[in-house]
């Protein structure tokens, strides 16, 4: 074993961390080396000297001042409360915000997009006039509010899952950083 | 989580002496804010030592720590025990805490004064040494060590001091420092080589200057080398 190769695994060797073998041929190499063991020796040294510093004791009123300091900040709680429902509203802004940033852009043409909207309204109209129809024909209207119903509820849980899994995937990758 | 071990009423104020720190964070998030005084209580010391290994000043640490609490508490609901202990997250934050003013300390011209903490240092009780020069000579070495650590980069030296100074598993450092086991340990290995030359070459500083002080004081901080 190289004398580099023996420095670079004297700390795990210390540690206890190596494999049998690896440990072995560690020792054999310390025998016979005395710039190695003479690296350890300054290694146990250090060691010595870092557990041999004092702690700092922190000042008497350190839990007070923290504690009137972050009586001025809102309550984790509340602010909890109030985040269940914001990013809703936040998302029904920007996409207001941004429709009308692409219609002032010209890049939509809101006069079309009504247009449009008032002949999808129509065809949707006759659609379910057609739809009533056939369901009064059939008694499907109880089937038919129940589907619409689970389907909205999935919309709801797909939505919140997705939060928490992009909330999840956040604190992850960013954890405390951001903090 | 959810059941709180102990509620002792004592004059009207609740004591969690038992509960766990994710027991506490749990009460805080229901609205009790007075739940967060016991944890800052518990790792005060902790976070305190952390950070004035890393950063240079003592007067600073004591800002430092307050701020982590701080932030702590304003960013209690990001904490998900299942991702982490609350004193890793705690000391993750610690850690960003003393980063962020290391970044604007670099901004800074660097300080020539060794013993700029002496004053904080002065109130530390000493148990280890018993007569008044063996506390001088370690209180050099301390102040010695502090300048050898602050002169390697701030990965090894936040890995060692967790290490020794906060005697944390290497897990739990990996976990803190999101970096994976094998580099912490050879953070660790490569920070105890670069702090032994830094110390050499801090201490090789001091003796320079003992040379050129008072005989009075060159002969204590010879002691020291």
């Amino acid at each position: 074993m190289k004398c580099s190769a023996c420095k670079a695994r004297l700390a795990r060797y210390r540690e206890g961390d190596l494999s049998a073998a690896a440990a072995s041929a560690v020792r054999d190499h310390l025998e016979r080396c005395q710039g190695c063991q003479a690296f350890l020796a300054e290694l146990s040294a250090l060691e010595a000297r870092l557990a041999r510093v004092r702690e700092i004791e922190p000042r008497s009123d350190f839990t007070q001042l923290v504690m009137a300091r972050i009586a001025a900040l809102p309550s984790p709680a509340r602010a909890g409360q109030r985040s269940r429902l914001w990013w809703l509203g936040m998302y029904d802004v920007v996409a207001w915000v941004l429709l009308a940033a692409l219609a002032a852009t010209g890049i939509l043409h809101w006069q079309a997009i009504v247009g449009e909207g008032g002949l999808l309204a129509g065809r949707l109209a006759l659609a379910g006039a057609d739809l009533y129809r056939i369901a009064g024909h059939f008694h499907l209207g109880v089937y038919a509010a129940a589907g619409v119903l689970i389907e909205s509820l999935a919309a709801i849980a797909i939505a919140i899952a997705a939060r928490r899994t992009l909330r999840n995937v956040g604190n992850n990758l960013l954890g405390a950083r951001a903090i | 989580m959810g059941r709180f071990s102990v509620h002792i009423t004592d004059g009207g104020r609740t004591i969690y002496a038992q509960a766990t720190d994710e027991e506490l964070v749990a009460r805080v998030l229901t609205g009790d804010g007075t739940a967060f005084a016991p944890l800052v209580e518990r790792h005060k010391r902790g976070i305190l030592n952390f950070i004035h290994a890393v950063v240079r000043s003592a007067e600073d640490a004591d800002d430092l720590s307050q701020e982590t609490f701080m932030r702590a508490y304003a960013h209690l609901r990001t904490f998900n025990p299942k991702l982490a202990k609350f004193s890793t997250w705690l000391y993750q934050i610690a850690r960003n805490t003393a980063r962020t003013h290391l970044a604007k300390e670099r901004r800074r011209p660097p300080s020539e004064d060794l013993f700029e903490d002496e004053t904080l240092e002065q109130k530390l009780p000493d148990q280890h040494h018993s007569s008044p020069d063996e506390r001088v000579i370690a209180r050099d070495d301390e102040r010695l060590l502090h300048s050898a650590l602050q002169k390697i980069p701030e990965k090894m030296r936040t890995a060692l001091v967790l290490r020794y100074y906060r005697h944390l598993e290497y897990q739990e450092i990996a976990d803190t420092m999101r970096v994976s086991l094998g580099n912490v340990k050879t953070l660790i290995h490569r920070g105890k080589s670069a702090l032994s030359h830094a110390l050499s070459a801090v201490e090789a500083t001091q003796l320079a200057r003992a040379q050129h002080a008072r005989p009075e004081v060159a002969h204590r901080e010879v002691l020291c080398v």
